[in-house]
């Protein structure tokens, strides 16, 4: 069945709906390693420390402020897809925090084996998405990767109203 | 902020070489570790319980220019539909005492009390609002780096951003009501540094020394932020504005100066703050500036040393002001003057 793409709203993560960003925690992770853990093509213990790991998943939460976003969106009928750089095991992570069961699906880059602005992640996004759907990110280059995709994309700088952009 | 400024990389494209700013570098290099470490260490705190209360360092640490010698500021912060202030002070304490254990110099000074939410923003240039309000809200937009709880820190910076972008009169076309508060912050530190030396008989150097040098750099790095803003689309203005405001004052002036054509204008600002941070970062020299007697300041070889840098680091300023002038004068003269 096709879907309604005013119906649902596609989010970031780290830095639209959660927070912090693993670069703002950790001593010793690099880019290198990263580049490898959000395209699955690592293990997280090849990342960094258990230390730094668990460290991180006591920081990682959805922002208490987006909870009440979703929630409205929700009582709305709007479907909520979340879709980001992710590790698999943060994403767990989040989806069993508070909040996380507002996520009706969940699209990250370590279980696609691609990440944004790869078209091969929008192609996966497509699969739960519809074309057309209202895309939120804080990074600009998502942003239009995602509307060469198809998607109606809005970069969420520091501080932008998300009513306004999901009303 | 999610990466410090690379410095390293900055300075061959403002005409300085890297290896003259080794405190600069060294300063950013080292508090990014030392946040990142209370970050940790913080974490062990529940984040869940209370809900809604964030921490945040201000000041050197928030701005990536501490040495061993810098206090840290610790700022808590509550959503008062979340937690109460008894919760949030505790919280504040129970953090403070594990930064100290982790060799941090907690101040327990202007940020020693828990501050609602809704009170930094209910009421932004009313009868309720105050100098900490003021304070809090210029010093969290421009250098808080949060140290707990950063989902409630980064809702608490984007709602106190928002208490001035959200108006649909007053906001204005350069988002000049949060240029407005922000000047108003720096004309009141400038006022307020009197107070305490004239009347309050504080310690007069040390505070003379940053308010010419660090506060002077930060009033400076907002007046280009804005500037750039200013000649960037409209639509894109508060996301500009957004981006940059948290970024150390110097990262800001130097990418604002090389966006509005003038990237050498940087070098020598940045080299006058050298000298300047270096000082800092020595605590002798700082117990002598706390001690300096204001009718024996000319025989201090340190205070005209750094007096002198103060002056090269106005001339710096002057030429990055002058630019700003006779280039963008729709911006300057109507918004940073009139």
């Amino acid at each position: 069945m096709q879907r309604d793409p005013a119906a649902t709203i596609i989010f970031d993560l780290i830095g639209v709906l959660a927070e912090p960003s693993w670069r703002e925690l950790s001593a010793a992770a690099t880019i290198d390693r990263w580049r490898l853990l959000k395209t699955g093509a690592a293990a997280e213990a090849d990342f960094w420390s258990a230390q730094e790991a668990a460290a991180y998943r006591r920081a990682l939460r959805i922002r208490p402020d987006r909870l009440a976003l979703l929630r409205g969106l929700r009582a709305r009928g709007v479907r909520i897809v979340a879709a980001s750089n992710l590790a698999a095991a943060w994403a767990d992570h989040l989806s069993m925090s508070p909040g996380g069961s507002l996520i009706d699906a969940w699209v990250i880059s370590a279980r696609v084996g691609a990440a944004k602005p790869d078209p091969r992640f929008f192609a996966a996004l497509a699969a739960v998405a519809p074309r057309g759907a209202r895309f939120i990110d804080d990074t600009p280059a998502n942003c239009a990767a995602a509307a060469a995709a198809g998607f109606d994309a809005a970069w969420a700088w520091p501080g932008r109203d998300l009513a306004a952009l999901t009303s | 902020m999610r990466t410090p400024p690379d410095y390293r990389a900055l300075a061959p494209t403002i005409g300085v070489d890297a290896a003259a700013l080794p405190t600069i570098l060294g300063s950013a290099e080292r508090s990014w570790a030392r946040l990142k470490e209370a970050r940790r260490c913080l974490s062990e705190l529940d984040v869940d319980a209370p809900a809604g209360v964030a921490l945040f360092a201000l000041g050197s640490l928030g701005r990536l220019e501490a040495s061993d010698a810098s206090d840290l500021d610790l700022a808590a912060i509550y959503r008062g539909d979340l937690a109460s202030a008894a919760a949030a002070d505790e919280r504040r304490a129970a953090a403070a005492a594990r930064l100290r254990a982790l060799g941090f110099e907690v101040a327990d000074k202007t940020f020693a009390r828990a501050l609602d939410l809704d009170a930094l923003i209910a009421d932004v240039g009313g009868r309720q609002d105050t100098c900490d309000h003021l304070t809090y809200r210029a010093l969290l937009l421009t250098e808080g780096a949060w140290l707990h709880a950063p989902a409630a820190a980064r809702g608490i910076l984007d709602a106190i951003f928002q208490a001035y972008t959200r108006g649909t009169i007053a906001s204005g076309r350069f988002l000049s009501a949060l240029g407005n508060d922000l000047h108003r912050y720096y004309r009141t530190i400038c006022v307020d540094y009197r107070h305490k030396v004239e009347v309050a008989g504080k310690g007069w150097a040390l505070r003379n020394l940053k308010l010419r040098h660090s506060r002077k750099t930060w009033h400076l790095a907002n007046l280009v932020l804005f500037t750039w803003a200013s000649e960037a689309e409209e639509s894109a203005r508060e996301g500009l504005i957004a981006a940059h405001l948290g970024a150390p004052p110097l990262a800001r002036i130097a990418a604002g100066l090389r966006e509005l054509g003038a990237p050498a204008l940087a070098g020598p600002l940045l080299r006058a703050y050298e000298r300047f941070l270096a000082a800092l970062a020595d605590p002798e020299a700082r117990a002598r500036l706390d001690a300096l007697d204001h009718e024996a300041r000319h025989e201090s070889a340190l205070y005209r040393d750094l007096r002198e840098n103060a002056d090269r680091l106005d001339d710096a300023a002057q030429a990055i002001a002058l630019h700003l002038l006779e280039n963008h004068q729709r911006y300057m003269i109507r918004f940073g003057l009139l």
